[in-house]
C-alpha cells in the first residue's frame, strides 16, 4: 500500500514537542484471533464503545471513511436504546401515577425488562446450539473472529491517522471466505494447511492429503451456509422463548424480594418455577400446551440445523456443477 | 476438485460463433461460442485474435420503484426470494445476501412466536388481536420512522431519495447508500439525473467535476441520514409502535365486536348444529372407564363421588353435588343390607392393628387384639346376638332380629353394633395382659379409652371394624346401576355441549368485552369533562379515593348553585345516559336466546324425570332437577302461588345478561339522582321528611339528614345501604329550634353541623326513622321539575322512576334492624325483598368510585401521552431540523493547470 506523504511528514512538523501520541493498534496486519470468551467479550466491548461514540460523529460529519461495516455495528445502538424504551413504554410514567396503577405498570415493566434481557440472552446463547455441535462434529469453526487492519483515506491534508482496526469473522461472507487467514504461519512452525488438514480429518476425507484446503473448501462453505441458516433463523425462536418465560407469574416473587443475597437466591428460583410453568401451561388445549410447542419448535429448529449439516457433510467430495461453465447460459459480469 | 474456469473454457474452445438476438430482439455484440468436442491443444494465437469472444452484457441493475400501486408485487416478489433463500440455505447454496434476509425472515418468525404465545394467555378477543398488532405495529414503525422523518424530509429539502433501494443484475435488493465506500451511481441515475439533483441542491453549474461533487454531496447527506437513522429509531420504533396501538385499539375493539356479535347471533340461529360440535365425548369415556374399574363391586360413597364427578366435570360443583345427592339416593338407599362374611376377619385384625400401631407398640398390640380364631368364635357364638341385642340400636332396626351373623345380610345398624361388640373382645384381652403384666398394667382410665376409641374411630362408621364390615354391601354397581350412569352420561353430554353454546352467546353478547363494557368505558371518561374536573383535579385524585367526595361535591354544589348550568349538566348526562340506553337496547336479551336456555333446561330436566331402569322400576334425579329448574314440579307450585319462585340454573342463564345491563345502566341514574337532590336541597324544594307524629322537625336534625343524604348520594357503597347508614348523630337534638334550613350557593347554610357539639355525636343504630327519612329523602320525594323536564326530552323519566322505586323497595328493606319492634308498617313492608345480587346491580357502582376510576384512566392515559408524545415530538423534531445541517461541503477549488 502507497501511504499518504503526510504520514512522514508527522516528525517534522514545528511544534513544541515531538508528537509522541502516535495511536498504538494492537495488531499491524489481519490476524486470526482464538475464538474464546475473552477475545468475544473484548470484541464486543469494542464495537458497542464504537458504536456509541466514533462511528455516529463519522456519521454525522459525512466522513469518506465510514463504511458498511460501521454502518452494521451501529445497529447495535437503537437494538439496547430500543430494548429501555420499551422497558420505559410500558412502566410509563411511573412515579405519577395512582400507587395502585404504578404497581400494575411496575409489574409488567419489569417482567418486559426481564424480557428484553432474556431475548438477548437466549439469542446469543442459542446461536452456540448449532455452531458449538457443528464444530464438535465437523472442525469448521464458523465463528473465528479476526481483526482486520485498515487504511483509511485521510480525512485532510494533516491527517495522520489512517490506520484502524475492525473485527469480523472469518466465515461471515460465504461469498468472500478468508480462506488466507485459515492457513498456517511457517514461520513459527505451523504446518500451511493444518488447520484444513483437521477439517478433513473431522470429515471422513482422510489423513494426509495433499491438498487438503483444496479438497475441504467448498464443503466448509456449504458447511457455513448451512450453518448460517439454521442459526439465523432458530436463534430468533429461542429468543421469543426467553420472552415468554420472563412473562410467568413467578418473576412477581423475585421482583418483591430485597437485598441482594436473598434475591440471588430467588432468581433461581422463580426462574426454574417460571421455566416449569411455561412448560407445563394451564387451562386447556392450545393455551396448555403452547408452552411446548414452542420450545418443540425451537428445539427442533436447531436440531434440524444440525442434522442437515451433518447430513450432507457425509457426502464424498465431487466436481461442483458450479465450476463448470454451461456453454448455453449467458453470463454477467457485474 | 475444484476446476479453473478459464482452463475450462479454454478446453472447450468454440466451433462456430452463434450469435443471438437479445430479447427486444436486436442483434447483440455478444457471441457465446459452443463447441461440442475438445481439441487437443491449445491455440493461443487463435484465441487472442478472436477478442470479441466474451464480453459483460449490459448490467442490469436499476433502481426499485417505490410506487404505492407497486407494493403487492413487490411484497410478493420479496416473499418469493425469501423462500428460495431459505430453500438455498438449506441446501448450503445461499449466498450473503440471501443469508441477511434469511436473518431478517428469523426476526419475523421469532415476533410471531412471541405473539402467538402471548395470544393464548389473552383472555378477551381485543387483547388477543393486540399481541398481533403491537407486533406488527412494531415492524411497521421500524420501517416508517425513516420514511417519515428521514426520507420525507430530505426529499423535500435535498431533493432526492436518500434511502432508495435498487436491485443488481443478481435481482438482490439493497439499500442504495448502504455502504457508503460503495456506491453503484450507474445503475441509480443518469448524469441528467444527478445534474438535476445538483442544481436542487444548489451547486454552482460551472464548477469543475461538477458530478463528483454532486455525488459527493449526495453521498454525505446519505450516509447523515443512515447514521441519524441509527441514533433515532431506538428511541422512536417503541414509541411509534406504542401509540399505534394506542390508536388501533378502540377501532379493532369495535369491529371485533361487531364480528363476534355477528358469530353470536349466528349460534342461536343454528342453535342444534353448533351444540352438535361442541358435544365431547370426554364423559362417555371416562364414565365407561369407571365403569370398567366399578363393576360388579360394591357401590359405596366414594364410587358415587367419582361417577358424580364425572358427569358433572364441565358444569360446576352445584350440579356435582345435586348428581351426587341423586345417585346416592338411588344406590345406596337407608334399607339397604351388608354382607358379613367370615373372610372379613384377617381384614378386621388388619385393620385394627394399622391403626393401633400409631399410638402403641407391637408387642402389646399382638397381646390385646383378639386371633383370627378368637374372633370367628365369637361371631359365631351366641353371646354376640345376645349383646348386640342389648345395645340401643339405631332408626328402624330397635330389635336384633338375626341369629346368625357369619354369611347372613345384616343392616347398616346392625353391622355397626358388631362393631362396637368388638370392644368386649379386646376389653377381655386387656384384662388378660394386666393379670400376667401387673408392672406393665394399663391403665383404665388413660390407655383403655385411647385403645377404645381408636377402635372405634372418629364416627362409628369411620372405625377400622366397621369400615371392613360396611365394604359389602349388597347393593353392586350391577347392570342396572352401570345402565342408569351410561344414560346419565349421555343426558349430561348434550346438556353440557347446549349449555356451553348458551354461556358462549351470553359472554360474547353481554360479557366484559362487549359492546356494552365498550361504550362504559368511553362514557365514563366523558363524565369528567360535564362534571368539569380539571388535569389539576385529576392529579390532586389519584393520591387517595377519599379526596374524590369533597371534590365532587363542590363541583356538584357550584353546578346546581345556578339554574343554567345544572340544566346544561343535566342535559348533557342524560344525552349520555340515552347514548347507553340505546346501545344496551340494541343488545337487549333476545326472546331466541331466552327460549332456547327454556328449552335446553326443560328438556333436559324432562328426560332425568322417571328414568325407566332395567328392572323396569322408575326414578327420578330430583336433586339434580330442582338444581337446573327450580321446582321439578314448578308449574303445578306455580299455579297455586304465582310467586313461588326458586333459584335455579335456568333462571341464571335467563338472567345473566339483563342483570349485567342493570349494573350499568344503575350506575348513571345513581349519579342523575345525586345530581337532582343536591338542586332540591339547592332550591330547598321536594325535602318532605316527618319527625315525630305531630312533632315539628327540629332543624338540627334536618341538617344532619341532608348532610348525610348529600354524602350517601356521592359515596353509598351497597354495605352503607346494607348497614342502614351508621352515620355520627346528635343523640339529643336541639328541638326548639324548628326553622327551616337556609341555601347559599348551593350550599347548605349549617347552624348546627360543624359546630363544637359535633363532638357528642354517635352512631345510632336500630334507628328506623332515620334510615327511612334519609331513603324517603333521597328516592321518595320527587324529583325537581327541571329534571323531570329534561328527563322526559330524551325519553328517561320513566326509567328513572322505576330506578327510584326499585332504590325504595328493594335496598329500602327492613331485614336488618335488629329488634322486632323495628319491623313498622311502611310504604316498602309489603314488597318482595331483593337478593343481594339483585341489590348490587340496582346500586351500581357509587358516584364516587365512578370518577375515582375515570380519573385514575385519564390521568394515566394523559401523562403518558405527555411523555412519550412530548419525546416522540421532540426526537422528530430534531431529526427534521438536522437535515438543515446535512450536506454541507466546501467548493472544490479550481485546480491550476501545470
Amino acid at each position: 500500500m502507497i501511504l499518504p506523504i503526510s504520514n512522514y511528514s508527522s516528525n517534522v512538523k514545528f511544534s513544541s514537542e515531538p508528537n509522541n501520541e502516535e495511536k498504538k493498534l494492537p495488531y499491524s496486519k489481519d490476524t486470526l484471533l482464538k475464538n474464546n470468551l475473552g477475545t468475544r467479550a473484548r470484541i464486543t466491548m469494542d464495537k458497542v464503545t464504537n458504536a456509541f461514540t466514533v462511528y455516529p460523529v463519522k456519521g454525522l460529519r459525512g466522513s469518506r471513511n465510514s463504511n458498511f461495516y460501521e454502518f452494521l455495528t451501529m445497529g447495535t445502538v437503537p437494538y439496547l436504546i430500543g430494548s429501555g424504551m420499551l422497558m420505559a413504554v410500558f412502566m410509563g410514567p411511573n412515579g405519577k401515577y395512582n400507587p395502585f396503577s404504578s404497581a400494575k405498570a411496575k409489574a409488567l415493566g419489569k417482567k418486559m425488562a426481564l424480557g428484553v434481557l432474556f431475548y438477548g440472552v437466549m439469542k446469543e446463547i442459542a446461536k452456540s446450539f448449532v455452531t458449538k455441535p457443528v464444530q464438535l462434529l465437523t472442525g469448521v469453526d464458523t465463528t473465528v473472529p479476526y481483526a482486520k487492519f485498515i487504511y483509511e483515506l485521510p480525512e485532510s491534508i494533516d491527517d495522520t491517522d489512517i490506520t484502524s482496526i475492525e473485527y469480523h469473522q472469518a466465515m461471515e461472507s460465504t461469498e468472500f471466505p478468508r480462506w488466507d487467514l485459515l492457513y498456517g504461519d511457517e514461520s513459527k512452525g505451523e504446518t500451511r494447511n493444518f488447520r484444513y488438514d483437521k477439517i478433513a480429518k473431522k470429515l471422513g476425507m482422510g489423513d494426509k492429503l495433499n491438498d487438503s484446503d483444496q479438497e475441504v473448501k467448498q464443503r466448509i462453505k456449504e458447511i457455513v451456509v448451512k450453518t448460517m441458516t439454521a442459526k439465523n433463523l432458530s436463534s430468533y425462536l429461542w429468543g421469543a422463548l426467553g420472552v415468554c418465560v420472563a412473562f410467568q407469574t413467578p418473576w412477581e416473587d423475585f421482583f418483591n424480594t430485597k437485598g441482594f443475597a436473598k434475591s440471588t437466591k430467588q432468581f433461581g428460583r422463580s426462574l426454574w418455577e417460571s421455566m416449569k410453568e411455561f412448560y407445563n401451561g394451564n387451562g386447556s388445549g392450545l393455551r396448555k400446551h403452547c408452552g411446548k410447542l414452542l420450545l418443540g419448535i425451537a428445539a427442533l429448529s436447531s436440531i434440524l440445523g444440525v442434522t442437515n449439516v451433518m447430513s450432507s457433510s457425509k457426502k464424498p467430495s465431487k466436481l461442483d456443477s458450479a465450476d463448470i461453465i454451461e456453454k448455453d447460459r449467458k453470463y454477467v459480469v457485474n | 476438485m475444484t476446476t479453473n474456469l478459464l482452463s475450462n473454457y479454454i478446453h472447450n474452445i468454440p466451433k462456430q460463433p452463434v450469435i443471438q438476438n437479445n430479447n427486444n430482439g436486436t442483434k447483440h455484440d455478444v457471441q457465446i461460442i459452443n463447441v461440442k468436442k475438445e481439441k487437443p491443444h491449445f491455440d493461443i494465437n487463435r484465441e487472442l485474435a478472436n477478442r470479441t469472444f466474451i464480453k459483460p452484457l449490459p448490467p442490469k441493475a436499476h433502481l426499485v420503484k417505490n410506487r404505492i400501486f407497486d407494493a403487492p408485487a413487490i411484497f410478493v416478489k420479496d416473499a418469493v426470494y425469501d423462500m428460495k433463500a431459505l430453500k438455498d440455505g438449506w441446501k448450503g447454496e445461499a449466498n450473503d445476501h440471501q443469508l441477511g434476509k434469511l436473518n431478517d425472515l428469523g426476526m419475523k418468525l421469532g415476533g410471531l412466536g412471541i405473539a402467538a404465545y402471548l395470544f393464548t394467555r389473552r383472555q378477551t378477543p381485543t387483547t388477543k388481536a393486540m399481541e398481533f398488532i403491537g407486533l406488527g405495529s412494531f415492524f411497521a414503525s421500524m420501517v416508517l420512522w425513516p420514511k417519515l422523518a428521514l426520507q420525507l424530509p430530505a426529499r423535500l429539502i435535498h431533493g432526492f431519495n436518500v434511502m432508495p433501494e435498487y436491485e443488481d443484475s443478481y435481482g438482490r435488493k439493497k439499500p442504495l447508500y448502504q455502504d457508503n465506500l460503495f456506491i453503484p451511481w450507474d445503475a441509480a441515475y443518469t448524469d441528467k439525473d444527478i445534474h438535476k439533483i445538483g442544481d436542487r441542491l444548489g451547486v454552482p453549474k460551472d464548477i469543475p467535476n461538477r458530478r463528483d461533487y454532486i455525488q459527493e454531496k449526495m453521498r454525505m447527506i446519505a450516509l447523515q441520514n443512515n447514521t441519524m437513522w441509527m441514533l433515532t429509531a431506538g428511541f422512536a420504533t417503541p414509541i411509534m409502535s406504542a401509540l399505534i396501538c394506542n390508536g388501533l385499539e378502540q377501532p379493532v375493539t369495535r369491529l371485533l365486536d361487531k364480528y363476534n356479535s355477528k358469530k353470536a347471533d349466528r349460534m342461536l340461529v343454528e342453535f342444534t348444529d353448533i351444540a352438535k360440535r361442541e358435544k365431547t365425548n370426554s364423559i362417555n369415556k371416562s364414565i365407561d372407564s369407571l365403569i370398567e374399574l366399578y363393576k360388579e363391586k360394591p357401590v359405596n360413597e366414594k364410587m358415587i363421588e367419582s361417577i358424580a364427578n364425572a358427569l358433572g366435570i364441565q358444569r360446576d360443583m352445584l350440579t356435582v353435588n345435586a348428581i351426587k345427592k341423586d345417585l346416592k339416593s338411588i344406590l345406596l338407599p337407608e334399607n339397604m343390607t351388608y354382607h358379613v362374611s367370615k373372610e372379613f376377619i384377617p381384614d378386621i385384625i388388619k385393620n385394627s392393628r394399622e391403626v393401633l400401631l400409631k399410638k402403641f407398640d407391637s408387642s402389646l398390640i399382638d397381646q390385646i387384639l383378639p386371633s383370627e380364631k378368637q374372633l370367628l368364635e365369637r361371631l359365631q357364638s351366641d353371646d354376640v346376638i345376645k349383646d348386640c341385642s342389648n345395645q340401643i340400636g339405631e332408626g328402624s332396626h330397635k330389635v336384633f332380629r338375626i341369629n346368625k351373623l357369619i354369611n347372613n345380610d345384616l343392616y347398616k345398624d346392625e353391622v355397626l353394633r358388631i362393631s362396637r361388640d368388638f370392644d368386649s373382645l379386646i376389653r377381655e384381652n386387656i384384662k388378660r395382659y394386666n393379670e400376667s403384666h401387673p408392672e406393665k398394667a394399663l391403665d383404665a382410665d388413660v390407655d383403655v379409652p385411647v385403645i377404645l376409641k381408636a377402635i372405634q374411630g372418629e364416627t362409628l362408621e369411620s372405625g377400622p371394624v366397621a369400615k371392613v364390615l360396611l365394604s359389602m354391601p349388597n347393593n353392586k354397581f350391577n347392570s342396572k346401576a352401570q345402565s342408569l350412569v351410561k344414560y346419565l352420561a349421555e343426558v349430561m353430554t348434550d346438556f353440557t355441549a347446549e349449555g356451553k353454546v348458551l354461556n358462549k352467546y351470553a359472554f360474547t353478547k353481554f360479557g366484559a368485552t362487549s359492546s356494552l363494557a365498550n361504550y362504559w368505558n368511553e362514557v365514563d371518561s366523558s363524565m369528567l369533562k360535564i362534571l368539569g374536573f380539571s388535569d389539576k383535579d385529576l392529579k390532586m385524585i389519584k393520591h387517595d379515593r377519599k379526596l374524590v367526595e369533597p371534590m365532587l361535591r363542590q363541583k356538584i354544589e357550584d353546578i346546581v348553585s345556578s339554574k343554567q348550568k345544572y340544566a346544561e349538566v343535566l342535559e348533557k348526562l342524560c344525552k349520555k345516559l340515552s347514548k347507553l340506553s340505546e346501545t344496551v337496547k340494541e343488545q337487549i336479551v333476545p326472546e331466541e336466546y331466552k327460549k332456547r336456555a327454556d328449552e335446553v333446561y326443560t328438556a333436559t330436566a324432562g328426560k332425568l324425570k322417571d328414568i325407566t331402569l332395567e328392572d323396569g322400576s322408575k326414578v327420578n334425579m330430583s336433586a339434580l332437577i330442582k338444581e337446573l329448574v327450580g321446582y321439578d314440579d314448578l308449574l303445578d307450585q306455580q299455579k297455586n302461588g304465582k310467586d313461588i319462585r326458586a333459584y335455579s340454573q335456568k333462571d341464571l342463564q335467563k338472567n345473566f345478561a339483563e342483570i349485567r345491563m342493570k349494573g350499568v345502566l344503575s350506575s348513571f341514574r345513581q349519579a342523575i339522582n345525586a345530581l337532582d337532590f343536591y338542586a332540591r336541597v339547592a332550591n330547598l324544594k321536594n325535602l318532605d321528611v316527618k319527625y315525630l307524629p305531630d312533632v315539628k322537625m327540629p332543624r338540627e336534625v334536618m341538617e344532619e339528614l341532608i348532610e348525610a343524604a348529600k354524602g350517601i348520594q356521592l359515596d353509598g357503597h351497597m354495605c352503607d345501604y346494607e348497614t342502614k347508614f351508621y352515620v355520627p348523630r346528635q343523640v339529643f337534638p336541639n328541638d326548639k329550634d324548628t326553622s327551616l334550613p337556609e341555601v347559599k350557593d348551593g350550599k347548605l347554610n349549617l347552624n348546627y353541623a360543624g359546630k363544637p357539639s359535633d363532638l357528642r355525636k354517635v352512631d345510632i343504630p336500630d334507628d328506623s326513622y332515620f334510615f327511612h327519612n334519609l331513603m324517603d329523602l333521597m328516592y321518595q320525594n320527587d324529583m325537581l321539575d327541571e329534571t323531570k323536564e329534561i328527563l322526559g326530552k330524551y325519553n328517561r323519566l320513566d326509567d328513572m322512576k322505576q330506578h327510584r322505586t326499585d332504590m325504595l323497595t328493594k335496598i329500602g328493606d327492613e331485614n336488618y334492624f335488629a329488634k322486632k319492634f323495628h319491623k313498622l308498617f311502611t310504604p316498602y313492608e309489603d314488597k318482595r325483598i331483593a337478593y343481594a345480587e339483585d341489590k348490587f346491580f340496582t346500586i351500581g357502582k357509587s358516584f364516587t368510585d365512578l370518577i375515582f376510576d375515570a380519573a385514575n384512566k385519564v390521568y394515566n392515559t394523559k401523562q403518558w401521552l405527555k411523555m412519550f408524545g412530548s419525546i416522540g415530538a421532540a426526537l422528530l423534531g430534531v431529526t427534521v431540523i438536522s437535515q438543515f445541517f446535512f450536506g454541507k461541503t466546501s467548493l472544490p477549488k479550481d485546480t491550476k493547470k501545470g
